[in-house]
């Protein structure tokens, strides 16, 4: 059922066996996990059904550093979340992501592949994907009658992601939480700060409140931190009654390793060679066995070993031609087309690359305290996201294997800012928006926030879950996998409840 | 998805022939025409034959040539001999066969560059350092 919190008295007291701190993706996800047992769920939203200007400026932050964007758009702070306006790319993680790469500082999960695996059906019908099939690319593209690129599998391999509808959470799980009769949403509850026990060794409870509304006190045995990459550390920042510097902060952890996927959008452009291409598998979304799919390229993990790089995939998109003058079509004839591409501006003269990249997890990167505070009186965040030469060389190579390929396989000639000019982030570089790594998850807390089950280091009954539990975030989007992560959260608190 | 007519190369290269500076097509005595090895200059024509819009490769090189001025070229002569010899081939001993086959031999060897990472940057494009001297061979040639 959903409460209305600003209609609560002063001062109320929920009592929960679970406390779920926010209703987006991944707290909707785990809440459902709950729905029709034996434990009292109590969810808390800051928002309400839609989104409004007060309750979004929460999320008021600052960068330090290279970033510019509004801390307040990219995320949606009311029912639903940012499901709101995700676009819904979804690939798992494979075996190699969560390995620990000896080229790679601070890389490696506590967890592999297969503690994931058995929750990643059930998240792909949670996402309306469709059947579970990430291996299928060939056999769907024969279906479609669709070719695959020739590439040298040396380099570049085609694989497959799903794309959900997308999923809009807030809709549509609102009915399935409406009639829940053990799970209660509380919604325009905004918490505050989680107060311990005296040696902060336990959650006794969280303050609550509304804006320009009452404030309230939930009570429960077990909380699981749901806000995502950057309000997860913050909240736990924020609760620095008992531990001076935070929550789960002993060693100067919570916050730190804030990492995001790195974007050039786009990474190059191919000048096409031939106009007999067809791209169509991994420009259009294809509709089969009950999904949309789309391919994209990405490196053998081989290729990332010899060459000591991160993980990086690129996206195809056939967009008009930006330049004048495209090179392509002056060498159809040494990579054996049967014309010369045209030399004019025409549809179907380029294609277009994007990239994202795995970053290089950062310890001196972070989101902290900041001095400005909301209208709650609040530290807002502010954020240092650092990009490493390290990563430019990486992002550089990436577009050169992208761009040797293309060529390789006589479709065109690549024309990227990243060959020119190499010592340069290019202008369409930025970031994924995908706020990971700030609660990162280890087996030790000398390396780590939560353990391999989500729990702070170090406080029995303090679970996060989310992409800020991410150590290593490959190149795939984070969705898919963060609901699994917090499927398999909810059956472990399952078993601490029983 | 791939083709293997060099059709357009064989047109490419009657449009070429005409343009070729009259003094060039009458001559034996201009520096980078000479007339004494007929082969060379087949192998040449045949050659840039491959390249698609004249004036487009020609402003590659001119790009390439301003960006890596260490790179000099005496005389078309020169860099088709050049050329011949990274294909293997013996430029004193050419017969017509071989020269025939010289589009599809540049585009395998273009193709190696690709894999071996034999490529220039010139003005943000990626390209194989064979193709770039073709553009190269087209300025020296017309």
């Amino acid at each position: 059922m959903f409460v209305d919190a600003r209609e609560l008295p002063d001062g109320h007291v929920v009592d929960a066996d679970l406390c779920i701190v926010g209703a987006g993706a991944v707290g909707i996800a785990m809440a459902l996990q709950f729905d029709g047992g034996n434990a009292r769920v109590a969810v808390l939203e800051s928002g309400g059904y839609k989104l409004d200007h007060e309750t979004q400026s929460l999320y008021e932050g600052s960068h330090v550093g290279r970033l510019t964007y509004p801390l307040e758009t990219n995320r949606l702070r009311y029912f639903g979340g940012t499901t709101g306006h995700w676009a819904g790319h979804c690939r798992p993680f494979d075996a190699f992501d969560f390995s620990t790469r000896e080229w790679i500082p601070h890389s490696g999960w506590p967890i592999t592949i297969e503690e994931l695996d058995p929750y990643l059906a059930e998240t792909q019908t949670v996402l309306e994907l469709g059947k579970y099939r990430y291996d299928e690319l060939e056999n769907y593209a024969r279906q479609l009658k669709l070719p695959t690129l020739p590439l040298d599998s040396n380099r570049l391999i085609s694989v497959m992601k799903h794309q959900s509808t997308p999923t809009r959470f807030g809709t549509v799980y609102r009915p399935a939480l409406e009639k829940s009769r053990n799970v209660s949403v509380y919604l325009y509850s905004n918490i505050l700060e989680l107060i311990s026990n005296e040696t902060a060794s336990r959650i006794n409870s969280a303050e609550v409140a509304c804006i320009d509304g009452p404030r309230y006190k939930v009570r429960a045995r077990h909380f699981v931190l749901a806000t995502g990459g950057l309000e997860n550390p913050r909240l736990m920042l924020l609760s620095n009654r008992t531990a001076a510097e935070g929550l789960g902060n002993d060693n100067g952890l919570v916050g730190r390793f804030y990492t995001d996927h790195l974007l050039i959008r786009p990474a190059m452009d191919i000048s096409l060679s031939r106009t007999d291409l067809d791209f169509r598998l991994y420009t259009d979304k294809h509709d089969i066995n009950g999904g949309l799919i789309f391919g994209i390229m990405t490196p053998p993990a081989e290729l990332t070993r010899r060459e000591r790089l991160t993980r990086f995939r690129f996206h195809l998109y056939n967009v008009g031609p930006r330049y004048g003058s495209p090179v392509g079509g002056v060498f159809s004839d040494l990579d054996g087309a049967p014309e010369p591409a045209p030399l004019t501006k025409e549809p179907g003269t380029y294609i277009q690359v994007h990239m994202a990249m795995e970053p290089i997890p950062n310890p001196d990167a972070f989101v902290r305290l900041g001095d400005d505070l909301d209208r709650f009186g609040q530290r807002k965040l502010e954020c240092k996201w650092l990009v490493t030469e390290q990563e430019l060389a990486n992002a550089r190579r990436a577009i050169e294997i992208g761009a040797l390929e293309f060529a390789r396989m006589g479709f065109g000639r690549a024309h990227a800012q990243i060959l020119d000019r190499p010592d340069e982030w290019p202008d369409a570089f930025t970031s994924g928006k995908h706020h990971c790594g700030t609660t990162r998850m280890a087996d030790n807390p000398k390396q780590g926030v939560v353990d391999r089950n989500c729990k702070v280091f170090g406080i029995d009954n303090l679970f996060v879950t989310g992409s800020s539990i991410f150590p290593n975030i490959g190149h795939t989007n984070p969705t898919l996998n963060l609901i699994a992560l917090s499927l398999r959260l909810a059956d472990h608190i399952k078993g601490r409840l029983a | 998805m791939t083709g293997s007519s060099h059709l357009g190369g064989r047109r490419r290269l009657i449009k070429l022939s005409f343009s070729v500076p009259a003094v060039c097509l009458f001559g034996g005595l201009v520096p980078g025409c000479g007339w004494n090895n007929p082969e060379i200059d087949d192998a040449a024509e045949r050659m840039i034959g491959t390249l698609n819009y004249p004036e487009r490769a020609r402003q590659i090189a001119e790009q390439f040539l301003r960006q890596y001025p260490d790179q000099q070229f005496d005389s078309y002569q020169s860099l088709t001999r050049s050329l011949l010899q990274s294909l293997g081939l013996d430029p004193e001993e050419l017969g017509a066969h071989t020269i025939h086959a010289l589009p599809d031999l540049l585009g395998e060897h273009v193709r190696s560059d690709f894999v071996e990472e034999n490529v220039v940057t010139v003005r943000t494009w990626m390209l194989s350092r064979t193709e770039v001297l073709l553009c190269v061979l087209l300025t020296l040639y017309l």
